[in-house]
């Protein structure tokens, strides 16, 4: 099952805004979370903690790579780790 | 040396009997309290001998603009005190702007940061998230082993959580959310505010303990003015909490019912009526700091004192008299005599052990018989917030000259002046004190002040 892109979309723009404190309307998948919205290290482990909260998965900050991480990039995250719930036996 | 007065010019409060001051202040002159059994579950855990206590509904946290990350990166222990601290700062009249929105600070406007300080009580400190955090570890690691001829161990795991309401994973934050000055450097961190930020860990006496700190600290010219208080959250989902103090044979509720179970200094009390929590915090100032800005002072606090009984991690002393000590030392740093003493907000557990002991030693250190009442008969005992939370009651209860009654006091174990129910009294000083497992003895004395 995949969930809908859409609605995996936008749940990270919510989280991403709550973590940043903003609008959701500044983000595009374009975005990069460190170079743009000058996210710091616990900006991303705030993130990681409200996604694993959102979607009941585990996401480690350890997986995010150092630089040029889009929000694109978050939300293929997110889709390859519920695909791979799904493949569980 | 010259010490500077100090004064309260605010205060608030999160408890069982309201998450404001306008509710809570009330609910006590109506001796109203907030017994429950305990959740039924926890049977499965623990066969204990107390069956009730006194839950805490914790307060609606996003109207005070706290959001998801917020609750999932702080113990409800260091929420609690936020809400209340904000409540403080208002009650004193301070505004605060926002000084980052990303990292969500504050500016308290009109003060100046440097000469800020936070000083925080708490018994258990975050223990709610070292409970809950190493239920995963353990479980995740020690799959296979509860589960050994189960081909699917994980989502036996996974079900065994459920049941346990925790989290399935170990937080990233779980090492700052357990650690117990969190409480003090969220604070800090929330104001700005660049005075030390400290985290007195004194049991039961820990809010006392704080506030007297902070006391010294203004009066010594290190702060101007201090976000000062205690708070306590237990918040594990199978007890262990309550069963640690259960297991010490200190709780009510053996065999009578919830709603009279609790009673201090009644010679049928069984133990104290365990709660869940609470925060209680005030904003204390040089006098000057508080006049220069047009405040409205509450009181002011003439002294403090702490001492040790050097005896036992659990039992209250009365031979050693470092308690006698502690109210000796309290009146004479405060200036005062103990027949000025119009109103003594005692510690009054509820306890076999602490009751007979506190009261023969309130009655021959106060012979001129000033009101006594206990707040734990209402509230139960908030522990590490508990001191606080009483301090605050013996400001209110100057303030209207008015103090509550001594709820479920039929025969007292010595014959003190206990309100029985609320009364009018004229209160110019009044006293209020802890004492605290492992022997920690701490009070403080208040002057009404008009305004």
């Amino acid at each position: 099952m995949n969930q809908n892109r859409e609605s995996i979309r936008s749940a990270v723009f919510d989280c991403v805004a709550e973590t940043m404190n903003i609008p959701t309307d500044d983000l595009t998948e374009d975005t990069l979370i460190r170079e743009d919205l000058e996210a710091d290290s616990m900006d991303v482990v705030t993130l990681m903690v409200l996604l694993d909260d959102k979607f009941n998965a585990e996401f480690n900050p350890e997986d995010v790579p150092s630089e040029n991480v889009s929000l694109k990039w978050v939300v293929d995250h997110i889709m390859s780790k519920l695909e791979i719930m799904d493949d569980r036996p | 040396m010259n010490r500077r007065r100090v004064v309260v010019t605010g205060f608030g409060v999160v408890s069982a009997l309201g998450n404001s001051t306008d509710e809570f202040w009330p609910a006590c002159l109506e001796g109203r309290t907030c017994v429950e059994n305990v959740p039924a579950h926890w049977s499965e855990y623990y066969a204990s001998r107390s069956r009730i206590w006194s839950p805490l509904r914790l307060p609606d946290y996003s109207s005070y603009g706290l959001k998801r990350a917020d609750v999932l990166r702080y113990d409800p222990v260091v929420l609690n005190a936020i809400v209340a601290t904000e409540d403080a700062l208002i009650h004193a009249g301070f505004e605060h702007s926002v000084a980052d929105a990303r990292a969500r600070t504050y500016r308290i406007k009109g003060v100046n940061a440097d000469r800020v300080g936070v000083f925080i009580g708490t018994g258990l400190g975050c223990i709610s998230s070292a409970f809950n955090n190493y239920v995963p570890h353990l479980l995740g690691k020690a799959a296979d082993a509860i589960f050994p001829n189960d081909d699917q161990p994980r989502d036996r795991t996974e079900e065994l959580q459920r049941n346990l309401a925790t989290h399935p994973r170990v937080s990233p934050f779980a090492s700052v959310q357990s650690m117990a000055n969190a409480i003090a450097a969220q604070l800090s961190i929330r104001y700005g505010t660049r005075g030390a930020s400290e985290t007195l860990v004194y049991a039961c006496a820990a809010g006392t303990v704080a506030i007297g700190r902070a006391l010294r600290a203004i009066q010594h010219g290190e702060i101007d003015m201090a976000i000062v208080g205690g708070s306590e959250y237990y918040g594990d989902h199978a007890g262990g909490v309550f069963m640690a103090f259960d297991r010490l044979q200190t709780l009510a509720g053996t065999d009578e019912s919830a709603d009279t179970a609790n009673r201090p200094f009644d010679e049928n009390r069984s133990g104290f009526l365990f709660s869940q929590g609470g925060s209680g915090i005030v904003i204390l100032e040089s006098e000057q700091h508080a006049r220069d800005r047009g405040a409205a002072c509450h009181a002011a606090i003439r002294g403090m004192s702490i001492t040790s009984d050097a005896n036992s991690l659990a039992a209250i002393s009365e031979e050693n008299n470092a308690i006698e000590l502690m109210f000796k030392n309290l009146l004479q740093d405060s200036g005062l005599t103990a027949n000025e003493i119009q109103y003594v907000n005692a510690h009054g557990t509820s306890t076999l052990q602490n009751d007979p002991i506190e009261a023969r030693i309130l009655e021959r250190v106060f012979p001129s018989r000033p009101l006594v009442n206990s707040t734990k008969g209402l509230l139960g005992h908030t522990i590490g917030a508990s001191g606080a939370i009483e301090f605050i009651v013996t400001v209110l209860s100057m303030r209207d000259q008015r103090v509550h009654g001594c709820r479920n006091l039929e025969r007292p174990v010595v014959d003190l002046n206990y309100p029985r129910a609320a009364t009018d009294a004229t209160i110019d000083f009044a006293s209020t004190h802890s004492f605290g497992f492992g022997g920690h003895n701490a009070g403080l004395v208040l002057e009404r002040l008009a305004g």
